[in-house]
């Protein structure tokens, strides 16, 4: 709370005597200049041409014939009787069931490891560096490791279950243990990110905090519960919110480990929109399922910061 | 002892280098002509490709000088159409032959010219009429075949032997044959597969060829109609499972059936001609290759071939004259190509030649070739054969058991694909 008075007493004391009320000034816009025109080019621009080519049956190399289709991308994602229709709502379930996989631990292994690795003993840096070392890699190399780890005949995991006896399991050709083999791979690949923002965020609470709990009494886990979770709360729903979109940008895993199988259980809806847009050439179709994408995100995300937001009453 | 073979090693090399050195004579127009070549070859077979292309550098008369580049064959298709969109697609490309009509229409490659089609050393009679006909479109040639890949039947010497059934090499077993051996295997073969059934690829190209075998036909004759649904096509569906059930182990992903089979776990795989490096000597010592067994009324096998075409972006004369030139000369030296990577000739001189008679394992599948069906040749035809797919790996990955409404199910979406292509492409 500190923080934030004094953040306020700040700006009062910074702002500008009343005479300058209502000249524009250029030196706000040259600041967020640099980042506004990336924004533009990567990411402004894009998404209205994403949404200008759903109108179209859009086909890249073939301007021959690009006829307007108005909404009609967009309705045959509702038509059941369309090819799009089930092929697209699988991928999108499928993408939720990965996302509700991967989103628990790789929160709160995060939250554990960056807790771990914030005390105070030798070789700390050491075990911060190996934690986020996986994260350095390409998604297609990670993924490449953990086929060989989970591949069906001989791979490491199948080996090791049966020198200590264990049934084999078929990771990746049957499920659930597709989508556990793709977890294990995704939580270790990607979970250095989240640990280190975690991490930062810790650095971050009030020592006299902590000493406040010791002396009334608190042990390790009620100091967890009562001081560092309270106190992570919008870093936690940050990690949260871009966690979410990362599962719910799935490719890679699936497309090395399983190439989408068993019979397209772990086809992610990124991979269903690469394939109508680049394996049939129909763009404006894969245009107007990535705005439905973006939606559902953009809502899942609402949902997210009303029930994980604010319960201070702003 | 040392000099002897210093010596005998000289005079081969020597020998080689008299014959290695046929000399290679391009037409006129060609003389000089600096071209670029597109393939998809990144794996081992791209090895003798890249040495085909030296040799072709070094022996020609005519100052011709070809650069390969090679492009992962994951996004070599999408490569093209961008390169075709910027105007920079390579002088001559390689090109898979069911991606022909769609790569015409897309104007990535183009009809290689009446006239210097008559300066290359290539003829219709030389090649089985499927892939001569299926590298055709809209009554124009597109492209020269390079080789016929179907599927082979890999399968682990050390263990027929053991089960004591006979080596099927160079033989097409019949429907019994392969029964009964798949049956001594089982016996003899303990926790190892009699055969390894995948629910991934390459499934669906097994019921492809089985489909074929059963006297069934992907589409009907004008293809605007998906016919995989038709009573052979159940059949040969239900026999997979069925096979499965009996002789493999369930749930077996994406070419799992390779990994087996390399290992010992599997005693017959049908897999790619291109497994060739992998799956017979220094690859794996036991395996070996055959003929896929026929199983249906009648011997087909659907098959893929690499073919070479001219990129459309220029119309260069001398560049023109100079891809051709290489493309007859890759053509008639594809004795060297199939040797490493494993494919079919597609030249019915060089495959009934006592050169390619000695390349083993490929002379002992390559009656094939004489068997291989290709997709009908309509722009966007993969956009269909991708609803099989999905239909084929359901039922094998055990998520439907109604083998009849599914193989309904993906015609009718075909049949969409198909329409909608129909208006895309324009009538044919």
């Amino acid at each position: 709370m500190a923080i934030r008075e004094q953040a306020q007493s700040s700006a009062v004391a910074g702002r500008q005597p009343a005479q300058a009320k209502g000249r524009f000034r250029w030196t706000p816009y040259l600041f967020i200049l640099p980042h506004l025109i990336f924004f533009v080019a990567f990411l402004g621009w894009p998404l209205f041409y994403g949404i200008y080519i759903s109108l179209f049956n859009y086909d890249f190399s073939f301007p021959d014939y690009r006829p307007f289709v108005g909404l009609q991308n967009y309705r045959n994602l509702f038509d059941p009787a369309s090819i799009q229709f089930e092929d697209f709502w699988d991928s999108v379930m499928n993408t939720l069931v990965f996302v509700l996989w991967s989103l628990p631990p790789l929160v709160i292994v995060a939250l554990l490891l960056a807790v771990l690795l914030n005390g105070n003993y030798r070789g700390r840096n050491f075990f911060r560096g190996l934690y986020f070392a996986p994260w350095s890699l390409s998604a297609v190399v990670a993924s490449l490791l953990g086929w060989w780890v989970f591949q069906n005949q001989g791979g490491l995991m199948n080996n090791f279950l049966g020198s200590v006896g264990l049934p084999q399991v078929s990771w990746l050709g049957s499920l659930p243990w597709a989508w556990i083999a793709i977890t294990l791979v995704t939580v270790w690949w990607t979970v250095g990110f989240n640990t280190i923002i975690f991490l930062a965020a810790l650095q971050d609470i009030p020592a006299p905090l902590y000493e406040a709990a010791s002396i009334d009494g608190a042990n390790a886990v009620q100091k967890f519960f009562g001081v560092t979770v309270p106190m992570l709360r919008p870093v936690i729903i940050f990690v949260i919110t871009i966690t979410l979109i990362a599962s719910a940008n799935l490719f890679a895993q699936p497309l090395v480990m399983t190439n989408g199988g068993p019979a397209g259980a772990t086809e992610s809806v990124i991979m269903r929109i690469y394939t109508e847009g680049f394996g049939a050439f129909r763009m404006g179709s894969a245009a107007a399922m990535s705005v439905l994408v973006a939606a559902l995100l953009l809502i899942l995300t609402l949902i997210n910061f009303r029930v994980f937001g604010d319960s201070e009453g702003r | 002892m040392m000099r002897t073979t210093k010596v005998t090693g000289l005079t081969a090399l020597l020998a080689a280098l008299s014959l290695g050195f046929a000399q290679v004579q391009c037409s006129e127009a060609a003389q000089g002509a600096q071209i670029t070549y597109w393939n998809g070859f990144s794996g081992p077979d791209g090895q003798f490709m890249a040495n085909l292309v030296d040799r072709f550098n070094a022996e020609n008369q005519s100052d011709v000088q070809v650069t390969m580049t090679v492009q992962p064959f994951t996004e070599y298709y999408n490569t093209l159409n961008a390169a075709a969109a910027s105007n920079t697609l390579p002088d001559m490309l390689q090109i898979h032959v069911e991606q022909i009509p769609t790569n015409a229409i897309r104007s990535v490659i183009r009809p290689i010219p009446e006239d210097i089609l008559a300066t290359m050393n290539v003829d219709a009679s030389d090649f089985p009429e499927a892939i001569w006909t299926a590298t055709e479109y809209n009554g124009e040639r597109y492209s020269i075949p390079l080789d016929i890949h179907p599927l082979v039947m890999w399968y682990n010497r050390a263990q027929w032997e053991a089960a004591g059934t006979a080596d099927p090499a160079g033989k097409v077993l019949s429907r019994e044959e392969y029964d009964a051996a798949l049956a001594a295997l089982q016996e003899s073969n303990g926790e190892a597969m009699a055969w390894s059934i995948t629910n991934g690829f390459p499934i669906t190209w097994m019921f492809e060829i089985l489909l074929h075998q059963f006297g069934g036909t992907w589409f009907n004759e004008d293809a605007t109609e998906a016919t995989w649904n038709s009573e052979a096509g159940v059949q040969a569906l239900q026999y997979l499972k069925d096979q499965q059930a009996a002789y493999s182990q369930p749930n077996l992903e994406v070419d799992a059936g390779v990994t087996a089979f390399k290992q010992g776990n599997s005693a017959a795989e049908w897999n790619g001609t291109w497994q060739v490096s992998n799956l017979t000597g220094e690859g794996f010592q036991d395996g070996w290759g055959a003929p896929i067994p026929q199983i249906g009324s009648q011997y087909a096998v659907t098959a893929g071939s690499h073919t070479l075409a001219l990129g459309a972006s220029s119309e260069d004369a001398a560049k023109t004259a100079a891809a051709a030139c290489v493309i007859s000369f890759i053509s008639e030296n594809s004795l060297e190509w199939v040797q490493g990577a494993g494919h079919i000739p597609a030249r019915n001189s060089v495959r009934e030649s006592e050169e390619f008679r000695a390349v083993e394992p490929q002379a002992s599948y390559a009656v094939m070739a004489d068997s291989a069906v290709f997709l009908p040749s309509v722009p966007g035809i993969t956009d269909a054969t991708a609803q099989l797919g999905q239909a084929v790996e359901a039922i094998m990955a055990g998520g439907n058991t109604d083998v009849q409404a599914a193989l309904d199910e993906a015609a009718a979406k075909a049949n969409q694909a198909l329409e909608q292509n129909r208006q895309r492409y324009g009538g044919q």
